[in-house]
């Protein structure tokens, strides 16, 4: 009886065993069945793709030469490769009769429609690719639909749809640009500013924007402060002076004054960078001897000396360039009123810096 | 009679003229290529700085190289400079493109002896204007 008992457990647990052998064999077989599968995908992909980019090359560089070559239809699985060539040339030439020609041999494809739909898709690839035809093509009827975007929740689609909106509509785009910045705290403030110079934005535009920014700036906490001040860098020195100016108040705090005195580029700053020279927070003090570098006169080169003898020595440093910008004198005499320094700390910085220009 | 045979000669030197397009951007660097094939002359691309390295070392010079600053492996100035330590590729003019227009990077240009820095994007027939000028060829 217990000797039929261990023979049936034992076929049972080889049952089990043959199943699992047999489960692991089928799973096998349909792991490698998928890899050949996508391999197969992958490579009908690729031929299709040179297939695509043998055809369009020509056609696209014939266009952008300004010339009317034959086209065939663009099938509709090749549309996405067909706009990433047309959007790479965009990028790369500039000249009327290139943008026409491409723009021309857009109409006759019809990317537009391509595009739109590109915009419909989920994938974010598809929608910046979209984003960036339906700026190169610039239809003012397309302003409504790419205006939405703005408030997408990926920031390079909104800076894309930002884009498109500033080659469709600069004077629309800038109010909206505008709205969106002070919420958006994931928009990377250099790529703003590099949109917006890339913009040509016109004098009238930027004065507009700067007062838009000018009647926002008392609203604005700290830390949107902080991110903003950066933007001031585009504008015209007269457009920004004023609002500068309030920012360095001696009631601001700290990080607000530091990111002020990097946008201090005005003489009439001069009197406030002073002031900041002597203030209580290390990081303002750097920022303010880089500033006298900028703005500096002759006659505040003793003041520069002094902050050489600082605690910090960042305030050390920035102050020693400062005063071998060529603002206060010659490299060579700042040098020897260098070795008649008492401080040992500014006579080390001195040397430190003069090394680092003759480097 | 004679104008013609000047015709045919200039034909023949403008077929022959070879170009060198360093350039990383396949679709610029097609771009390039179809231009100056238009522009009557013949264009060799390669697509980093190493490749137009061993050139450097082992090649005929062409009559002009069109090199991009910003390459893989050895960046546009570093080529220029062991273009200009061979003796043979020494006196051949370059056209520096780039998407940069630092003062530093064209001051550096200057000093390597390249002919024009044509910042990118750039405007097809006038790059093929300056180069045909840089090989003393007439406008097309």
């Amino acid at each position: 009886m217990e000797a039929a008992l261990a023979t049936s457990g034992s076929d049972a647990l080889v049952g089990v065993a043959y199943l699992i052998g047999v489960v692991s064999l089928v799973l096998t077989l349909l792991l490698t069945l998928q890899v050949a599968w996508l391999q197969l995908a992958a490579r009908r992909l690729e031929r299709r793709q040179r297939r695509c980019l043998e055809t369009w090359r020509p056609i696209l560089y014939d266009a952008a030469m300004g010339e009317a070559p034959a086209v065939p239809p663009l099938a509709p699985d090749d549309e996405a490769t067909f706009l990433l060539l047309w959007n790479q040339l965009q990028d790369g030439l500039r000249g009327r009769s290139s943008r026409e020609g491409l723009n021309r041999l857009a109409a006759t494809v019809g990317a537009h429609a391509a595009a739109l739909r590109a915009l419909a898709r989920k994938a974010a690839a598809s929608r910046m690719l979209a984003l960036r035809t339906l700026r190169y093509l610039g239809e003012p009827a397309d302003f409504d639909r790419v205006e939405p975007l703005l408030d997408a929740p990926e920031a390079p689609i909104c800076l894309a749809a930002a884009r498109a909106l500033f080659h469709i509509d600069r004077a629309a785009a800038t109010p909206e640009l505008w709205t969106r910045l002070r919420t958006r705290v994931d928009w990377p403030m250099a790529q703003v500013a590099a949109l917006l110079r890339d913009s040509d934005l016109g004098e009238a535009e930027l004065a507009g924007l700067a007062t838009a920014i000018n009647g926002q700036v008392h609203r604005l906490t700290t830390a949107e402060l902080r991110r903003i001040l950066p933007l001031l860098a585009i504008f015209d020195e007269a457009d920004v002076s004023p609002m500068v100016h309030r920012l360095l108040a001696p009631f601001q705090v700290p990080e607000v004054l530091s990111a002020a005195l990097k946008e201090a580029r005005g003489p009439a700053l001069l009197p406030d960078v002073v002031r900041l020279c002597t203030h209580p927070a290390w990081p303002v003090r750097t920022q303010a001897a880089t500033a006298l570098g900028r703005l500096g006169r002759p006659e505040h080169r003793d003041l520069l000396l002094g902050m050489m003898a600082d605690p910090q020595w960042w305030v050390r440093y920035r102050a020693a360039q400062a005063l071998l910008s060529g603002r206060f004198g010659e490299a060579g005499e700042l040098a020897a009123l260098g070795d008649r320094l008492s401080d040992r700390f500014a006579r080390d910085i001195l040397c430190h810096v003069l090394a680092e220009g003759r480097a | 009679m004679a104008r013609e045979a000047r015709a045919v000669r200039g034909a023949e030197r403008v077929e022959s003229t070879s170009i060198l397009i360093v350039e990383d951007d396949g679709t610029i660097a097609g771009m390039l290529s179809a231009l100056f094939r238009r522009g009557g002359l013949n264009p060799t691309t390669v697509r980093d700085g190493k490749t137009a390295l061993s050139l450097v070392a082992g090649s005929e010079p062409p009559a002009l190289a069109v090199v991009d600053l910003m390459l893989p492996h050895l960046d546009g100035f570093s080529l220029v400079a062991a273009m200009r330590g061979s003796p043979r590729w020494k006196d051949v003019p370059v056209v520096m493109l780039s998407a940069r227009q630092l003062p530093a990077d064209v001051t550096r240009a200057r000093e390597l002896g390249v002919r024009e820095y044509v910042q990118k994007p750039f405007d097809a027939k006038q790059l093929l204007a300056t180069v045909l000028e840089a090989l003393g060829m007439p406008p097309r």
